[in-house]
């Protein structure tokens, strides 16, 4: 017998006795099982997704202080991950234990605002919580097609975004132009011109073009939309009157085979399909010729990106794609995702709440959260601010891949306004990258393609969309890599039957019914 | 099959034994001689009476439009109009298809895995050399499906060992092991099986050391080979066991799989790969259907055990050794 | 058994050989392939088509997580969770499955039915939930270990190895005027560190693994390791997709945190694997 069986009971006892012990006291135990709440008088709990970046104690955090001091409250910061953070935030709603601020929810879930302003989750900018948030209010009266955010008329929803007015943003196309130098091209006006490019790149060992495909084709059909006059999202005015849904119109199916034959003919990398987020990092790290993928401040990020990984990449965004069908352009949206919203239950002060809120969105705390504090985190030279050494331990990021901004600056009111992205990415840069970079930035709104109703919503249409756009990411995916263009073809049009069968046909019809209201 | 003489065994002899010790004991008497042992066992019993059962009180969520905040009372009954919205789902079907194909080709893929792998494991005489199989074979039953996804995602890549050996070494071409709908199928059921064939093993081997060894001794002396003792005396010797591991497998048909499938699909394979945990997950909870979610959960649960017992019915019946599991 | 031991060169042992050597490559390699490129230079990962093995050498990931304060306080999490639940699992169930394997019990059977039915049917994750809250467990360190205190299955084997366990012993202890306490405390107890062994680490990998509930039931703070694995690996593909940059997040470093899960798991393994198999071995018999 082993010595391992001689081991008594005593032992046993001795052996996890001890270490639990020395969990306890060594302070394992104290910091993470004894961590409570303790709400105060004027104390705004706020959780947002996303991680801390270099914030190693939010109640020692010199820039929430500052937030603090100027709205009056006592902040209890909790950073929550992404992959965890929409079950956390369904899980307090079933417990009845919101925060005062529920960081970025996808304002496109509906059923779910629906059920919390239903179930007094939620609570909207009225009376008290209205006058201390005066900058909540006025973006609604700046830009009226917010309006379509209100629901019943009330105003529930801080949008978070990066600028005021429309704008395109996904689905664009990114080249590498040291490739176009390369092979002898000058930049790709029309379809035929990127194929070609593309299968100079094949021809030369390259992988073709990449996109995070395993979620679907998704905006990845931007241009080819727009080449046939089609946005990818909302509402089209039809010939006969009335709105249609963008998805189901007949020239997608044409959008659709252009795309399939880009794919049947093997310039898409293949291991595009099985990517969920990493296409941008294999783009920046020099595989494939092409990238479809968000603009913005990324134009200017990949190319810094790029620069890190050291193989020499040059980054060039194209301006919407031409097939020769006279139009072009890509889907034209407004410059936010998700909203943040006040918790309306028996334990929050949204008040209180409002008021970090308001603070946040003005001009002040849009400057204090991008660059930080006069004086210390940076100081004005001749009108222009110039960095202070001392900013990088004071939570701001460092890394060369972020927007330089601090992580209050995301997902509780905005993604980091364009101009303070486009201010830290042009920061300290030659005059070349600055001509590049606003180059870059006009042709991804060179040609743009209208849509309506984004914002829009009907009961039915709450309803439907999810299946509709399970069906929509499923269906495109499958038509993307058909066998054939009459396989595909059948495929689209089985589609259309499948769409308006499964309850799309009704939400059309009422949502038609309030576009036209809206807009005629 | 007894192990102790008991009060039990004197039912052999029941005329002159009066009636309390015929092992109709009443309560009080047996809880007075054994309260102890029911002591030990309480906290077990309390925990699963809390975390098992109190649960299935919450089954009536299926039956409600449940409000959280109103809570199980004070929410609307809607009788079956979460089980009507689930199954007019036009994903339900597909969902409950695919839920059934993957774990029938699991079990068929699976279940002979572990039995063959167990009789390799017997028939090799390197002790070492067994060992180190043993070892290697049961470590992924001990590892997160986590880290099992994560493994499977690297290896598996277009650029990943696998493909470039595929196309460095065989001259192939690129295979989409993790978008390609009908190969991803396949590659759930090798994960699966790579994580617990080994497990199952172990639990055969035990079945096949606990076989006479005088059984194998006559039959070489009657000059059957290695082969046909496996057949004529290691396969009927285990035949129990694989009899009960198959009832408990056969129960889990219809469910089981979230946390695998959760973590390798993506919507290239929804077609073969979304089973009804996922389907429910994504739209029940991501979109706070809370009574829907729980009417799909409710449906699987009362097939599996129907499932279970209707299996266990029919081993009971055909088989005259009486090898149920109950 | 003189015959079947008699050592001699076979063709079909060749064959048994080469079998178990192909599965033995399955089963062992992607633990390779994880550690190796856990300790492989990005650099060197990103330049070659092919690393079937590690190609250069650096502890860099490890550091970084190491640096990482979130990460630190998920794997104290785990640790914790994984000690003091796999004790408490341990406890109970031995108990728990010695009560159950008393063949002279009245109610022995229907608790024997109280356990199965929960294998089968469950009230699915929503009624789950709601009973956890109505326990006050939410957010708080137990609701990572007291829910689970006792697994049917394992307790089914530490039954059916408690009732192949020699009654003599128990007997004997019996006649010597041990209370039945006294004779599982004294006797059953010290005895049965195999099965002991066994369940621990089936208890102890389930505490170290779990990621599911976790997420759900408790706040970032009181996430285990494993969560946080999951989000890392989640987290870039959310954030790139929603126009904000975020620095790359290399293949090696997912490696790392999935060997930093791992390597636990594979110190511990070895040293109780012999009794495991002892253990499920006489468990599983009488199964």
């Amino acid at each position: 017998m082993n010595k391992f069986n001689k081991l008594s009971r005593r032992d046993f006892l001795k052996a996890t006795g001890g270490i639990s012990a020395g969990l306890v006291f060594g302070g394992v135990l104290p910091r993470t099982m004894l961590q409570q709440a303790a709400a105060q008088a004027d104390g705004v709990a706020i959780w947002s997704p996303g991680d801390s970046g270099t914030v190693a104690d939010w109640n020692m955090d010199p820039i929430l202080q500052t937030v603090e001091a100027a709205t009056s409250t006592d902040i209890e910061m909790l950073k929550i991950d992404w992959g965890t953070y929409i079950d956390q935030v369904n899980a307090a709603s079933v417990s009845g234990t919101l925060p005062d601020v529920i960081g970025v929810i996808d304002h496109n879930n509906r059923a779910l605002i629906q059920s919390w302003i239903r179930d007094g989750v939620i609570t909207p900018f009225e009376g008290e919580i209205a006058d201390a948030a005066p900058n909540v209010i006025a973006q609604y009266e700046n830009n009226p097609t917010l309006n379509e955010l209100r629901i019943d008329g009330k105003i529930y929803m801080q949008p978070v975004g990066w600028g005021d007015g429309n704008y395109p943003n996904m689905g664009l196309v990114h080249i590498r132009r040291d490739l176009l130098e390369k092979y002898g091209m000058t930049p790709p006006e029309t379809f035929e011109a990127y194929f070609d490019f593309l299968r100079a790149n094949i021809a030369d060992g390259g992988t073709g073009v990449l996109f995070n495909g395993a979620g679907g084709i998704g905006s990845a059909l931007n241009s080819f939309a727009g080449a046939y006059g089609l946005p990818v999202l909302g509402w089209v005015p039809l010939d006969e009157g009335g709105f249609g849904f963008w998805a189901i119109q007949p020239q997608i199916k044409d959008a659709l085979l252009m795309f399939r034959g880009m794919v049947a003919e093997g310039l898409v990398d293949p291991a595009t399909w099985s990517m969920d987020g990493g296409a941008r990092d294999a783009y920046v790290a020099g595989q494939g010729a092409s990238l479809i993928f968000n603009g913005g401040g990324h134009i200017g990020r990949i190319q810094n990106d790029m620069d890190l990984a050291g193989q020499g990449a040059q980054e060039w965004l194209l301006p919407a794609l031409d097939a020769g069908m006279g139009q072009r352009g890509y889907t034209t949206e407004p410059m936010f995702w998700g909203a943040s919203f006040l918790g309306g239950m028996s334990n929050n002060n949204p008040v209180a709440a409002a008021r970090v809120l308001n603070y946040l969105i003005s001009d002040e705390g849009y400057r204090l959260t991008a660059v930080g504090v006069e004086g210390v985190d940076f100081e004005l030279v001749d009108g222009e601010i110039v960095l202070l050494p001392a900013r990088s331990e004071r939570g701001f990021g460092t890394e060369g891949g972020d927007t330089g901004a601090h992580p209050l600056a995301t997902t509780i009111v905005s993604w980091v306004p364009q101009s303070w992205q486009d201010w830290a990415l042009l920061y300290g840069q030659p005059a070349e990258f600055q001509d590049w970079y606003n180059q870059m930035w006009a042709n991804q709104g060179m040609y743009q393609t209208q849509t309506y109703g984004l914002l829009s919503t009907t009961p039915e249409w709450i309803d439907f969309s999810p299946t509709g756009n399970e069906l929509i990411s499923r269906t495109f995916l499958e038509i993307a890599n058909a066998g054939s263009d009459a396989d595909a073809s059948a495929l689209f049009d089985q589609f259309v039957n499948d769409w308006l069968s499964f309850g799309g046909a009704n939400a059309q019809a009422e949502m038609s019914d309030l576009l036209i209201s809206i807009y005629e | 099959m007894s192990y102790v003489a008991g009060p039990t065994d004197s039912v052999t002899s029941p005329k002159i034994i009066p009636l309390s010790s015929r092992g109709i004991v009443l309560w009080h008497q047996d809880l007075r001689r054994h309260w102890p042992i029911y002591l030990m066992a309480l906290p077990a019993i309390l925990s699963v009476l809390i975390f098992s059962y109190g649960p299935m009180f919450g089954v009536s969520i299926a039956f409600l439009d449940y409000s959280p905040v109103r809570g199980i009372t004070g929410s609307t009954w809607v009788g079956l109009d979460n089980f009507r919205d689930a199954f007019n789902n036009p994903f339900f079907l597909p969902a409950l298809r695919n839920t059934i194909i993957l774990n029938v080709l699991k079990l068929a893929i699976g279940f002979p895995s572990a039995i063959i792998l167990a009789l390799l494991l017997n028939e090799m005489r390197l002790r070492w050399f067994k060992s180190t199989v043993q070892t290697a074979t049961m470590l992924p039953y001990f590892i997160s499906w986590i880290v099992a996804a994560a493994m499977f995602r690297n290896l598996l890549a277009p650029d990943g060992v696998i493909n470039a050996v595929i196309r460095h070494v065989f001259g192939g071409q690129v295979i989409n092991f993790m978008s390609d709908p009908y190969i991803f199928r396949w590659v759930i059921v090798f994960q699966d099986t790579w994580k617990f064939a080994g497990y199952f093993a172990v639990i055969y081997l035990a079945a096949m050391a606990a076989i006479d060894p005088v059984l194998y001794e006559v039959a070489q002396v009657d000059g059957a080979n290695r082969l046909q003792q496996i057949r004529h005396i290691t396969l009927p010797g285990i035949a129990p066991t694989m009899i009960t591991m198959f009832v408990l497998l056969i129960g889990y048909l219809i469910q089981g799989g979230l946390e695998q499938v959760y973590a390798m699909y993506s919507v290239a394979v929804y077609s073969t790969a979304d089973i009804l945990e996922t389907f429910t997950f994504r739209l029940g909870l991501q979109q706070s259907r809370y009574g829907l979610a729980t009417a799909v959960g409710l449906f699987q649960a009362v097939i599996s055990v129907t499932l279970v017992l209707f299996t266990n019915f029919l081993i009971k019946r055909y088989n005259q050794q009486g090898q149920s599991l109950f | 058994m003189t015959l079947a031991l008699k050592r001699k060169f076979s063709w079909g042992q060749v064959l048994v050989f080469l079998m178990l050597l192909l599965i033995f490559i399955m089963a062992a390699y992607p633990f390779f392939y994880v550690l190796s490129l856990s300790v492989m230079p990005y650099e060197q990962y990103v330049r070659q088509p092919i690393h079937i093995g590690p190609s250069g050498f650096t502890l860099t990931y490890f550091q970084e997580i190491f640096r990482d304060p979130r990460l630190i306080n998920a794997f104290q999490v785990s640790i914790a969770r994984t000690v003091i639940g796999t004790a408490l699992n341990v406890v109970v169930t031995i108990m728990a499955g010695y009560a159950l394997s008393r063949p002279d019990l009245k109610y022995g059977r229907i608790l024997t039915v109280l356990f199965i039915v929960p294998m089968f049917f469950g009230g699915g994750i929503i009624p789950y939930f709601l009973t956890i809250r109505a326990l006050g467990l939410l957010n708080t360190f137990w609701v990572l270990v007291i829910p689970g205190l006792v697994s049917p299955f394992y307790l089914f084997v530490v039954r059916a190895y408690y009732r192949s366990y020699p009654q003599e012993i128990i007997e004997a202890g019996r006649m010597d005027g041990a209370s039945q306490f006294g004779i599982f405390w004294r006797i059953v107890w010290p005895t049965s560190i195999p099965m002991i062994a066994t369940i621990a680490l089936l208890y102890g990998t389930g505490h170290w693994n779990e990621y599911f509930w976790s997420s759900i039931l408790v706040q970032p703070n009181l996430h285990p390791a494993p969560v946080i694995l999951n989000s890392i690996m989640n987290n870039r593909s959310m954030l790139q997709g929603l126009g904000l940059g975020t620095q790359l997040t290399p293949q090696s470093f997912i490696a790392a945190v999935s060997a930093t899960l791992i390597i636990p798991v594979l110190i511990v393994y070895p040293f109780l694997q012999r009794y495991v198999v002892t253990g499920i071995l006489v468990g599983s018999v009488k199964g």
